[in-house]
Parts: structure tokens; C-alpha cells; sequence
């Protein structure tokens, strides 16, 4: 059963540990976007949900609880982002990096650099 | 053959990934593509012992009424996935499709005809020269991923349009399909035109532009924490946004990189940002644009090679223009006011040509900047700036003052 609330939906940096685990329980929840921006390994959602199943959501940096289903088709890394200084080491920026269950670096997600490699490609 | 130049293609959030999504333009068939399901899901394709470019299906046979439609083959020994467009069907319900689609004789091929795809990756992968896409407000389209398409043409461009409930209905606000970028981000590729639709994200970038991709009517929320980050990106020759509003918590609105010449902004809102408008490419255009509230500046240029900005407004910025060694520079027209400094320059440069230029309530009008022959200091008097509303009220004084057509009418 599509958990038509919590579909469809924008809930990026929103935390739903207080959310009552009834309202998610044992439903599908698809196409909605978790993200939550530099903080790998987030608990985002009530400690004591289960038999939810996700599709086609954005679950990057979220903390699945044991007990739900995350389809093949959404994207559950976790990721950080790690400042970038220039010269005078101001920082100036940051990169998105996947990073493992230590936090650290193991691939780069993209950045501005990337898309000018892209180009190059091209 | 190939997908036809005139394939539409529907997007919802509601949509399957495995869906055809598509239907030609003026064909004669029925389309099956603005539905949520597939019309129909076939388990037993089965490709002509001697044409494998003619399918059936003996459980579903394919008839005229499909004609049109992409058939999107996902699996079966010797099929070659992908989407297909129906050309014909004829009396034996034999569909020829667009190209080979794998080896004569196969059987037990999978698919489905008809419904709408989702936002992904693939869906603008499929697209070629001349096609358009409907994205529909039907819910939140997350993105799981980037979305980077191929180029388009001059001839040929890819547009996409949001819209509503019906094709065309042009919505504005929140009415706009509503994108959650999360921490991915969309290319327009070359020659891609994009309408009608709303982001949120926090990635590096929004949207990124390449040559003469354009953005109309969008609407662009970047929330990073992180500085120096994007709504719009202008990578490529020719990029433009018209009608858009840009706001980037800790970065910029809008930026040009040094390949982002001849960038063009109007009639954009970018405001609660830390910079609107940051231009590093030559030859941009800024006009009929309103900077509000951006905490650095409103407009930073640092090239050398003629930016030009006229009939903007600039407002409660902490420095309303600023350049950088900016030579070749236009500035008419502008509405400065409530900032900490107006126009800053790091050198006064007195070949740039800044004037007809209003300032007022500001700290500073000008750092090594000439005041202009014809430059004002009226209150402007805008209907509601706190609120968003610049427009000028009956009887402000900046109305009539500024240059305008005095010949040939």
C-alpha cells in the first residue's frame, strides 16, 4: 500500500524520528526525497518503523532502520562534504565526497571540476 | 531509422521507469503515454524469423491503435533493450518498429507499451533533436541521480515543459512540477529549453547550463550550508534564464564560469543569496533583473570583456555592483538603492560607461566609480520591496527618468 503522506514528497533536511512509526509502518513510500545535506549516517526516521518499503527515493546520508526494504532504484550513500581552501586557506567551497562507515573519502559524488572533465570528454 | 524527432515524451512522478513514456506526433495510433500504467505489458515478444524489426505478441497482438507509441523492450534472449517506436501494425498484428531491436527469431521478450517514465538519467538519454518532454505537477519528482542528456541542435532543440494538469496550461508558483534535487543536479545539454518548473537541491549546482540552454519560468532553492554554491550554473557559450527566480542561501544565484560567455539574465528575481549574479564569462547580458537582499552583492563581475547591465534594481544589497579590473563595461538603467555601496570598482575606469543610473538610500553610491552625466537620486518608491514588489509606484520620480527610445517614434 502506497503510503500516500509520506510519497511524492520534498522532505530533504526534515527529521521524522518523532513521527509517529503508525503513519509508516508496514507501507511503501515512493519517489520522495530524504536527503540530508553533510550529515553521513543521519537517523531520520522513528527507530521503531518497519515493513516500510522504499522505491525510487533519495536516502542519502539517511540511516534505514532494520526491518525496511530499500529497492534497488533509490540512492542510499552517504556522503560528506569536505572543504575545499584556496591559497590563503580560506575556505572557499566543498566537495561531495561517498565517503564509508569511517567517513572517510572513497569517491568523489561531482562537482564543478567534474562537469569540466565531462566537457572534455566531449 | 531511429526515435523520431517528433516523439513527445510525458514525465510524472507517478510514472514507471519501465514505461514507453512516449507517443510521434500526428501519428495515427492512439497515445498511451499520459497515463500513470503501461497500456499494455508484454511477456511474450517474439521477433519475425526474418525481419527483426517486426514484433508480435500472441497474448496481446499488437493493433493499430498502438501505432505511434515507444515500446520499451526491457529483457528477453536476444532482444536488444530499449525504447522502439511503432511505425505500423498490419492485418496480421506484425508492428514494425523504428530500428533492429535484437535477434530474428527470439521469443518470450518483455515490455511495456505506453504510460509515462519518471525523472531519470535515462529518460533524457532517450531523447533526440527535436523532441519534447511534459513534466506534470502530479507529485514530487525526487532525483536519484544526475540527469545529463546528449546535446541537441540549432535546428533541433530538446524542450521540456512543466505544466499543471493539461499540456500547455503554462502554471506559474507552485503550481510549477516541483523537482527535489537533493544533492544531484540537472544539465540542460546543448540546446536544451527548459519551462515551467521548480527545484530544490543543495548540490554543487542546480542546474547546469551548456550552449544556448535556456530556463524560462523556473524557480531555483538552493539551501547548501556550504559556500559558493549555484542555482544556475552557466558552463557554455550562450546560456540564458528569463523570468526565474534564484535564491542560494550561502552562494550565488546565478554564476558564469570563464567558459560561460555571452551568459543572458532577464527578467530573473535572485535574492536572499549571498551574490545574485557572479560573472567570470565575457560578454554577458543582465537585464530587467532584480537583486534583493544578497548579502555580498548583487551583481560581481570580474572580466574583462564587456558585461553589460541595464534596467535593473538592485536592493539591500551589501554592494549592489561590484567589478572587478572590468574593462569594456556597460551599466544604464539601474535602480541602486538601500545598499551599502551602489557600485564598486576596484580601479576607476572611466572607458566603462555607467550612467542614467539612480542611487539612493545607499551608504556609498560609488567606490572608484565616476558619477555619471545623467545619473539620479530620486526615492524610487516601490510598491512593496520588503514584500518583494518592486514595481515603481504612480508618480515615483525614476519613472520617464532614465534612457529610453527618443527616435524614430
Amino acid at each position: 500500500m502506497i503510503n500516500k503522506k509520506y510519497s511524492f514528497k520534498d522532505f530533504m533536511g526534515v527529521d521524522l524520528t518523532k513521527v509517529d512509526s503508525k503513519e509508516l509502518n508496514n507501507t511503501e513510500i515512493v519517489g520522495s526525497c530524504f536527503w540530508q545535506e553533510n550529515s553521513p549516517k543521519k537517523q531520520v526516521f522513528p527507530p521503531t518503523m518497519t515493513g516500510v518499503i522504499f522505491r525510487r527515493c533519495n536516502l542519502d546520508n539517511c540511516v534505514i532502520p532494520d526491518g525496511n526494504t530499500v529497492e534497488p532504484d533509490c540512492t542510499n550513500k552517504q556522503i560528506k562534504i569536505f572543504t575545499v581552501d584556496d591559497q590563503n586557506n580560506t575556505i572557499v567551497g566543498g566537495e561531495d565526497w561517498i565517503v564509508d562507515d569511517a567517513l572517510e573519502k572513497v569517491e568523489k559524488l561531482h562537482s564543478a571540476n567534474q562537469i569540466a572533465d565531462q566537457m572534455v570528454e566531449k | 531509422m531511429a526515435l523520431s524527432a517528433d516523439t513527445i515524451w510525458e514525465i510524472r512522478a507517478n510514472g514507471n521507469t519501465d514505461n514507453g513514456g512516449g507517443f510521434v506526433d500526428g501519428a495515427s495510433g492512439t497515445d498511451y503515454s499520459q497515463q500513470d500504467a503501461a497500456q499494455v505489458s508484454y511477456t511474450d515478444l517474439a521477433i519475425d524469423a526474418a525481419d527483426n524489426t517486426i514484433l508480435t505478441s500472441a497474448t496481446t497482438p499488437f493493433t493499430a491503435a498502438h501505432v505511434g507509441n515507444i515500446l520499451n523492450i526491457t529483457g528477453g534472449s536476444g532482444f536488444t533493450q530499449g525504447r522502439y517506436q511503432i511505425v505500423s501494425v498490419d492485418g496480421s498484428n506484425k508492428a514494425t518498429v523504428d530500428r533492429a531491436c535484437g535477434s530474428t527469431g527470439s521469443t518470450s521478450g518483455t515490455g511495456k507499451l505506453g504510460g509515462a517514465r519518471i525523472l531519470v538519467d535515462a529518460a533524457f538519454n532517450d531523447m533526440v533533436n527535436g523532441n519534447i518532454a511534459y513534466i506534470k505537477a502530479d507529485g514530487t519528482h525526487t532525483l536519484t541521480g544526475d540527469c545529463n542528456g546528449g546535446d541537441a541542435s540549432q535546428t533541433a532543440p530538446i524542450k521540456l515543459y512543466g505544466y499543471n494538469s493539461s499540456r500547455g496550461d503554462n502554471p506559474m508558483g507552485t503550481n510549477r512540477p516541483l523537482i527535489a534535487s537533493g544533492n544531484y543536479h540537472i544539465t540542460l545539454e546543448n540546446y536544451w529549453f527548459l519551462y515551467n518548473c521548480r527545484f530544490t537541491g543543495t548540490d554543487t549546482n542546480i542546474l547546469v547550463f551548456q550552449v544556448q540552454s535556456i530556463a524560462r519560468n523556473c524557480y531555483m532553492y538552493n539551501s547548501s550550508g556550504t559556500s559558493n554554491r549555484n542555482c544556475a550554473y552557466f558552463y557554455a557559450d550562450g546560456g540564458a534564464a528569463f523570468d526565474c527566480e534564484l535564491i542560494c542561501t550561502n552562494g550565488r544565484a546565478a554564476e558564469t564560469t570563464g567558459n560561460g560567455i555571452r551568459t543572458r539574465l532577464f527578467y530573473c528575481y535572485c535574492h536572499d543569496s549571498d551574490v545574485g549574479f557572479r560573472i567570470t564569462g565575457g560578454s554577458c547580458i543582465v537585464g530587467f533583473c532584480i537583486f534583493d537582499t544578497c548579502v555580498t552583492s548583487g551583481l560581481d563581475t570580474t572580466t574583462d570583456d564587456g558585461t553589460t547591465v541595464f534596467n535593473c534594481t538592485f536592493y539591500n544589497c551589501g554592494i549592489g555592483i561590484t567589478a572587478t579590473d572590468v574593462t569594456r563595461y556597460i551599466v544604464f538603467n539601474n535602480i541602486i538603492d538601500s545598499c551599502t555601496t551602489g557600485i564598486s570598482e576596484t580601479v576607476q575606469n572611466d572607458g566603462n560607461w555607467i550612467d542614467f543610473n539612480n542611487f539612493s538610500n545607499n551608504s556609498t553610491d560609488r567606490t572608484n566609480t565616476g558619477t555619471g552625466d545623467n545619473d539620479t537620486a530620486y526615492s524610487p518608491n516601490f510598491t512593496d520591496a520588503g514584500g518583494g514588489d518592486f514595481s515603481l509606484q504612480t508618480g515615483s520620480s525614476c519613472i520617464g527618468s532614465a534612457l529610453q527610445l527618443r527616435i524614430g517614434i
